[in-house]
Formats: structure tokens, C-alpha cells, sequence
């Protein structure tokens, strides 16, 4: 009566109550023009059961529509989501059939430099942009964007996390050593900074770019240098092994973050397991390692100067696995 | 004196001729150059045009670093050697709005007219700085100079008003005036802003009393001691003394001033590590009494001259307009309780 494969492939959910299904709308960087929201509206209110649920991938979820009224509801939610997609550059041949894929997961951002002080880039924007080159696609990938190391949007739970991050460029002559950057970055940060004949040093060594001894300088002695990104990949939660994201490329530019998006598709495309329903980034680089993985998404990138790609090596947690 | 309109073109030769003579430095927006990501700084800096003038925006930090520089140098010293460092600037205009030339009065008041002493590292660029006018058509929304009677000016080399098809001018220094040899004359007056949007009463009599008063607790939870209100004040000179040591030499050197503020720590330290103004709290009073009590007892005027960059910079909103008012509040009411 229902092919359950292709009403999920087509981003609608399968209820636990027999007949019912949930729409799950896609919101690229969580930025949404305000006048969807009365689409969003007559769909809870018409088709599902008056609820929308706020679900962590920023996208909405309308819960208690029926399956057999999918077809009406494509209808209504055609021109909206041919608009929100539109805004990342991403057309819908057809829009009325709905989403034409579920697998990549929608990028979620933090509101980043919209409203953030801490932010160092627009992420809702890069989000966007990341959009353009992965969607629509069925391979199981999730990606977010966050605009500093504070990592609200929680990168670090993604298969791939963009932290955007900033060189702190350090004019001494503006300098009145009130060392207000010096004691943020020992108590909030990695103490990256140390006082030297009453000029500041920055060690690189330490120093991980989140820009708060730009905030904190009341002379703007410390300014926005280049913008960069980690580019941190493997993070993912689940019912076998949980863990974080680690580093993956350090300082990459914003070409190599989307070049980093985009091979990433090709990697999984040769060595995903194709007997299981699905498999997730982090296993398939568990199999294949890390090096090949490091090895084959970077293929053919135009590194900036300053990135640098670095190993990792994070296992992260595993429950108790019974031995068969 | 001479007064007239040029246009887009002419104010391109204008320039051409001042600039052989004059470093111009103006208020200008620096895109992306701010501290928040996306976001531009409203400075001072060099101009190669009256193209690149920001002429209707207040800027984030004041003009005072060209006349106390960030750091400066003062002497050089070898044991017992001392060779004083005179570093002069070239011949300068700078276009300031009328706060900020009463803010010139105050340090002049501070480094020049000083009846003990005065300081020749300020003197020797403030005689080669220049003044030029520029106005303020609307009053911004944290200025107060109204209230603090610091509106007005009549010293000025020169006044320029930016209109939509070039520039109307004012000339008052005769040493100028060649340089303007094109346009055609109009007259041309500035006008001042007369009215405040939030219009205060500067408190005249403060007593010692106040010192002890509960308004300054308030800010001790507030204030971060960022100094934000230090470095953007037009008027706020303090620094302090670095002995930059050769390398490989204790006894050779250089020492410079550089710029302070009460509000950071360390201001207050002294020999002994004794902080005798640790509460952020006693550190604003000091500073909003300086302001406009105990510089008004030495010079008959006041320090503060209402520009409202402490309240824009802020990153706690602490604003020095509203605690003025607390204090207006305070003393009016020992008034009437008699």
C-alpha cells in the first residue's frame, strides 16, 4: 500500500502510529525567511496534529499527518521548499514531488556573525553554501557549521563540523600591554599569550584562532586577520561508538572546506558497504583508515598555504559488545 | 578669511595643494576592520582625498593618539648618558567635530598651560597640528556636548561642510587660503548643534560626601575593567612609563610613556604590589569625578566634553550620561533637604 523506502527517501517519516507520517523540512544553516512560517502554519494545522517539532538538525518536524494525504501536502509545501532551497543555489527540478532526497542531512549553523560576538564568520551563509555542493544526496552524512571554537552548533558531533576561526593580527604600536587579552586567554582559552618586554607574544603552538583577544583589546591592537577554519571530521553519536570529532585539516580556506565537502561524497561513493541499509562516514573510515581516507578526499584540493592536515586518531567510546 | 563652494573637481586640486604641505588626517571607515566579525571601525587615519572622509559618522576612537601618541618614546639612556628623543611630526590637519576640539582645550589645559610645567613632547606636535572643523547637522543619540557646553568652537583653521555636489568652505588661517584658489565664493557659516536629545544638568557643587555614596556599587558588579572608556576619550591622557632595555644590557635602554586607564588593573598599584582601588566601582567614581568635579576645581571648566564615545564603546552599557544624572540626583536632593 505505502513503499516505506521511498516516502523516507523522499524526507517524509514512517510513525510508530500505524498510517501517520511526520514531514521533516530542510532549513540550510537554520536560516529561514519568516514568511515560510505560514506555510509551516497550514501544514501543522490543516495536515498534522497542530505541533511542529524543533528537531537538533534545525530542521522543523510536523508530526500526526497521514500518509495517504502526502501527495495534497507535496502540493502545499512545494513552493516553499522550492524558495528555501533556491536560497542556497540548490534548484528543485520538481518540487511538487517534494524532496528528492533524505540521506544528507541538513546543514545546521549557528547564527554565527548574524547576531554572535564571538563569531568569526557568517555560518548560517556557509552553511548555504556547503548546501550547494552536497544536496541533494542519498549517502548518510551530517555537517554543520559553527563560527567559533565555542562550538554552540556542537561540529563536534558531526560526521564533518566546520569551526571557523581567525589570526589574530598584533600591531605592538597600538599595544598599552593592559594584558586584558593575556588573563582572557589563560582563563578561557589555551593561555596562548605571554607578556615580553611589554609587547605581547602569541604562540602558535597553542594559540587555537578563536579570536578573543580581538574582543578583548580596548585598542584594537589585536584586528581580523585571515579567516580559516578546522575542518574537524568522525564525530557521531549512536548505539555502538559514540565520539567526538577531531581535527582533520587545520586552517583550510573556505575553497578547501567545500572541496572537503564534495570529496568526501566520492570517498564514501568507493568504500561505503553497500550489503548494510546504510553506513555511516565514521565506520567507513574506521575500515578503510584514516591515512586513505586523509589520502583520497584531499586528491586533487588546491591546498591554501596555510592549511595543514593532521592525523587522527580518536577512538572514541564503545558500549559493552557481547562476543557472539 | 575666505569662504566658498567647491565642487567634486576642484576639491581634487584643493587637496593636491594642501597635501603637499599637510598630512590630512580625518575620520574614516575602515570595511571589515572592526572588531566583530563583518563589521568596520569608524577611526582617525590618513587621507589621500576629501573622497575618503567620513564626514556623517561618529568615530570609535577619538582623535587624541596624534597628539599622545599610543607609545612614545622620551629619551634613550646609557648608564648614566641620557639622550632625549625628539621625534617631530609633519605639519598636520586634522578634521575634528567641535567636542573634539574642546577636547584639544582640556589636554592643551593639561600638558601646555600647566603653570609648573610644561610638556614638550605635547607641544612639539600640537604646533604642528592644524585644526579643521567639521560639523554635526543632528546631534547623536549618546552626545551631550550641549550639556557640557562644548558644542561650540571658534577655533579653527578652516571649516568644511561636505554637500551633495562637493564642498562648502571656511577659511579662517591665513596661511591656508592659497591653497583654496579655486570655487566660487559663498558665504559660509558652521552651525553648531544647540540642543541635546538627552539634554542634562552638569552638577555643580559635588561634595566629598558623594565619594561614599551606594550609586558606585552598582558598577562595581557591572564594569569589566575593559578600559574601553579610557581609549575611545578624547580627553582621558594618563599613561605610565616602560624602560625597554637593550638587549643584553641592564643599563641601557629606552623609556617611553604609554597610554593607561583607571579603569584596567594595575592603575592603582603601588610600590609593595598596593592596589588602593581594587572595586570597579571606586574606579568609575574616580573617573566620572575627574571628569566633571576635581578638573574643574584646577581649570574652572570641565574634562568631560559630551562626545558619549565611553557609552558607545561599552560593552556593558555603562553609560556616563545616565550616572551623571544619579549624581545630579543626588546632589539636588542634598540641596533641598538643606
Amino acid at each position: 500500500m505505502y513503499n516505506t523506502k521511498k516516502i523516507v527517501k523522499n524526507a517524509f517519516r514512517i510513525s510508530k502510529v500505524r498510517g501517520e507520517s511526520a514531514i521533516r523540512l530542510r532549513i540550510p544553516g537554520g536560516d529561514l525567511d519568516a514568511r515560510h512560517l505560514d506555510t509551516v502554519k497550514k501544514l501543522a494545522k490543516e495536515f498534522g496534529n497542530g505541533t511542529v517539532h524543533l528537531s537538533i538538525r534545525q530542521g522543523f518536524e510536523i508530526p500526526g499527518v497521514k500518509l495517504s494525504q502526502i501527495a495534497e501536502i507535496k502540493r502545499v509545501m512545494a513552493a516553499m521548499i522550492y524558495d528555501i532551497e533556491k536560497e542556497s543555489n540548490v534548484i528543485l527540478d520538481s518540487p511538487q514531488d517534494g524532496y528528492p532526497s533524505a540521506g544528507t542531512r541538513n546543514i545546521s549553523a549557528c547564527i554565527g556573525d548574524r547576531v554572535c560576538r564571538f563569531a568569526n564568520c557568517d555560518a548560517p551563509l556557509l552553511a548555504r553554501k556547503i548546501e550547494e555542493i552536497i544536496y541533494p544526496n542519498d549517502y548518510h552524512l551530517k555537517v554543520s557549521v559553527t563560527a567559533c571554537p565555542n562550538d554552540c552548533i556542537k561540529a563536534h558531533m558531526q560526521d564533518i563540523g566546520i569551526i571557523s576561526t581567525v589570526v589574530p593580527d598584533y600591531d605592538s604600536e597600538r599595544c598599552i600591554s593592559c594584558e586584558a587579552c593575556i588573563d582572557n586567554c589563560c582563563l578561557r582559552v589555551s593561555n596562548a599569550l605571554h607578556l615580553a618586554n611589554h609587547e605581547i607574544i602569541r604562540d602558535e603552538e597553542y594559540c587555537i584562532k578563536c579570536g578573543e583577544c580581538i574582543l578583548k583589546c580596548p585598542m584594537g591592537a589585536f584586528s581580523r586577520g585571515k579567516s580559516l577554519y578546522r575542518i574537524i571530521v568522525g564525530g557521531r553519536t549512536g548505539k555502538k561508538n559514540p565520539r567526538l570529532a577531531n581535527t582533520f585539516i587545520e586552517d583550510a580556506s573556505e575553497e578547501v572546506v567545500l572541496a572537503v565537502c564534495k570529496n568526501t561524497y566520492s570517498f564514501i561513493h568507493r568504500n561505503i558497504d553497500t550489503k548494510l541499509p546504510k553506513e555511516h562516514l565514521g565506520y567507513i573510515v574506521d575500515r578503510t583508515g584514516f591515512e586513505a581516507f586523509s589520502q583520497e578526499v584531499t586528491e586533487g584540493i588546491d591546498m591554501n598555504s596555510e592549511a595543514k592536515i593532521v592525523k587522527s586518531n580518536n577512538p572514541g567510546y564503545f558500549y559493552k559488545y557481547r562476543a557472539a | 578669511m575666505k569662504t566658498l563652494k567647491i565642487t567634486q573637481k576642484e576639491a581634487g586640486s584643493i587637496f593636491e595643494s594642501l597635501s603637499q604641505k599637510y598630512k590630512i588626517i580625518a575620520p574614516v571607515e575602515k570595511i571589515g576592520e572592526g572588531k566583530f566579525s563583518n563589521t568596520s571601525l569608524l577611526t582617525y587615519d590618513e587621507v589621500k582625498s576629501f573622497g575618503e572622509i567620513e564626514f556623517f559618522k561618529k568615530t570609535y576612537f577619538s582623535p587624541k593618539e596624534i597628539l599622545n601618541p599610543i607609545r612614545q618614546s622620551l629619551f634613550e639612556f646609557k648608564r648614566k648618558d641620557i639622550r632625549e628623543i625628539c621625534e617631530l611630526i609633519p605639519p598636520s590637519i586634522v578634521f575634528l567635530r567641535a567636542c573634539d576640539i574642546n577636547a584639544i582645550h582640556v589636554t592643551d589645559a593639561h600638558f601646555l598651560n600647566n603653570e609648573k610645567f610644561k610638556d614638550i613632547y605635547y607641544k612639539r606636535r600640537r604646533d604642528r597640528v592644524k585644526l579643521f572643523l567639521m560639523e554635526c547637522k543632528e546631534p547623536f543619540e549618546s552626545c551631550f556636548c550641549v550639556s557640557m557646553g562644548a558644542n561650540k568652537t571658534e577655533d579653527y583653521s578652516g571649516f568644511v561642510r561636505k554637500v551633495d555636489d562637493g564642498y562648502e568652505i571656511k577659511v579662517t588661517d591665513s596661511e591656508l587660503e592659497n591653497a583654496f584658489s579655486e570655487g566660487t565664493p559663498k558665504d559660509v557659516e558652521p552651525a553648531f548643534v544647540e540642543k541635546d536629545k538627552n539634554p542634562i544638568t552638569i552638577p555643580g557643587d559635588i561634595e566629598p560626601s558623594l565619594f561614599e555614596n551606594d550609586i558606585w556599587k552598582e558598577y562595581s558588579k557591572r564594569c569589566n575593567a575593559c578600559g574601553r572608556c579610557n581609549t575611545s576619550c578624547p580627553t582621558c591622557t594618563c599613561f605610565t612609563i616602560q624602560d625597554i632595555f637593550s638587549e643584553n644590557s641592564n643599563n641601557a635602554g629606552e623609556r617611553r610613556r604609554i597610554w593607561s586607564s583607571c579603569q584596567v588593573k594595575n592603575f592603582a598599584i603601588l610600590a609593595g604590589n598596593h592596589d588602593f582601588r581594587i572595586p570597579k566601582g571606586d574606579r568609575m567614581r574616580y573617573k566620572v569625578l575627574h571628569k566633571i568635579r576635581d578638573f574643574r576645581k584646577i581649570t574652572g571648566f570641565n574634562m568631560c566634553v559630551g562626545c558619549g564615545r565611553c557609552d558607545d564603546v561599552c560593552p556593558e552599557y555603562i553609560s556616563m550620561f545616565k550616572c551623571i544624572e544619579k549624581i545630579n540626583k543626588i546632589t539636588a536632593k542634598k540641596k533641598n533637604d538643606g
